[in-house]
């Protein structure tokens, strides 16, 4: 395993670690749920559950008991943070909108089935051995948990169009509208880590360590998903001045 | 006024001042927010006064409204006036959400 296939899930480690926690102290100073449900979904993903599922994977040297329990633990943190990043983007993008409600309540359901089915069959240990998996429960684990990042990406996406229209009689700050469509960049690669992985499920059965190239195009997802959210959360002076100096949309007659 | 009722206010006064039925008045104003990316449900007053000063004008003249920018104008005085009465309550649309998340370096650097 070469650092590079590596490298990118690690740096992604570290930045959601550091943004999830710059987020949280937000929330500290500003109380809005928003910023809770952000930091707990970039800690929970992005670092906890990483840290506990890698070392049920590669570091702990233990028994299949002590393998299982981080394996479990690991799944468990990152399915309560795809619960919270569902949960912001129906609280930020569609507050009032029933159905959207009901969209978040539907993706929630799906996780916690995906979950209990992997437990009960035990194809939750899939994760941290290289048996092939058995059954449709790995994919719609993926599949619920993938669809979380998914949303919000896509919301991003959508705002960041209709925050460009503003930019055309200063309704929005260039700033704010690149900073948009940065989370969209950043989180829609960590959606797309998942359609890789689900594809890999699907073509070998087997977790994505089985193939270096597949390790690197996620470690390569996952670079990019830091980098977006990085950039987003602490943009260099000069690219500040770059986005303001930047013409935007030309107003319509 | 909440952001939605300054959207039902605006279209109410155009179809009280102008010839344009309640649909066509809707309808307008409607169009133009969306060419702005604006949404009726939760354009806020200070969106729909730059609205009124530099978009709404020339809508309603392609609508055969006669005076339109002086209308408008006339409007946007108004809806100032109600602004000043009312204590804003910040929502948490997701503009606002974004504009927060950042750096303390780059809050105070916009400063």
């Amino acid at each position: 395993m070469s650092l590079l296939s590596v490298g990118g899930v690690l740096l992604f480690m570290l930045t959601s670690l550091v943004i999830g926690s710059r987020i949280f102290a937000l929330w500290v100073r500003t109380r809005r749920l928003p910023e809770l449900l952000l930091a707990i979904a970039m800690l929970a993903v992005g670092f906890v559950a990483y840290a506990v599922g890698t070392a049920g994977k590669i570091l702990v040297e233990g028994t299949p008991e002590q393998r299982a329990a981080f394996t479990l633990v690991g799944l468990s943190i990152e399915c309560v943070g795809h619960v919270a990043l569902i949960a912001f983007s129906w609280r930020v993008f569609h507050p009032k909108n029933a159905r959207a409600g009901a969209f978040a309540g539907a993706l929630v359901a799906l996780i916690a089935v995906a979950l209990v089915g992997e437990i009960r069959s035990g194809q939750f240990l899939r994760y941290s051995d290289m048996q092939p998996m058995e059954g449709p429960w790995l994919v719609l684990g993926l599949a619920a948990r993938g669809a979380a990042p998914g949303w919000m990406a896509f919301e991003c996406f959508r705002l960041h169009r209709r925050l460009r229209l503003r930019l055309r009689i200063g309704l929005a700050d260039p700033l704010v509208v690149n900073r948009v469509l940065l989370w969209g960049l950043g989180i829609g690669a960590t959606a797309a880590g998942f359609a890789t992985s689900i594809v890999h499920r699907l073509m070998y059965g087997t977790g994505l360590r089985a193939h270096v190239w597949a390790l690197t195009l996620v470690s390569g997802l996952a670079t990019v998903a830091a980098l977006c959210l990085a950039l987003a959360f602490f943009p260099p002076a000069a690219y500040r001045r770059w986005l303001e100096a930047r013409p935007g949309p030309a107003p319509r007659a | 006024m909440s952001a939605s009722s300054t959207f039902e206010w605006l279209c109410a006064e155009l179809e009280a001042r102008t010839p344009l039925s309640k649909l066509e008045a809707r309808g307008t104003v409607r169009l133009v927010l969306k060419d702005v990316g604006l949404d009726p449900a939760t354009v806020s007053a200070h969106q729909m006064s730059v609205v009124l000063q530099r978009l709404l004008g020339p809508a309603l003249a392609k609508r055969k409204v006669e005076r339109a920018e002086e209308l408008c104008a006339a409007l946007d005085r108004e809806l100032a006036a109600q602004g000043r009465q009312r204590a804003d309550e910040p929502e948490d649309t997701a503009y606002e959400l974004f504009e927060r998340l950042e750096s303390e370096s780059t809050r105070r650097g916009r400063k």
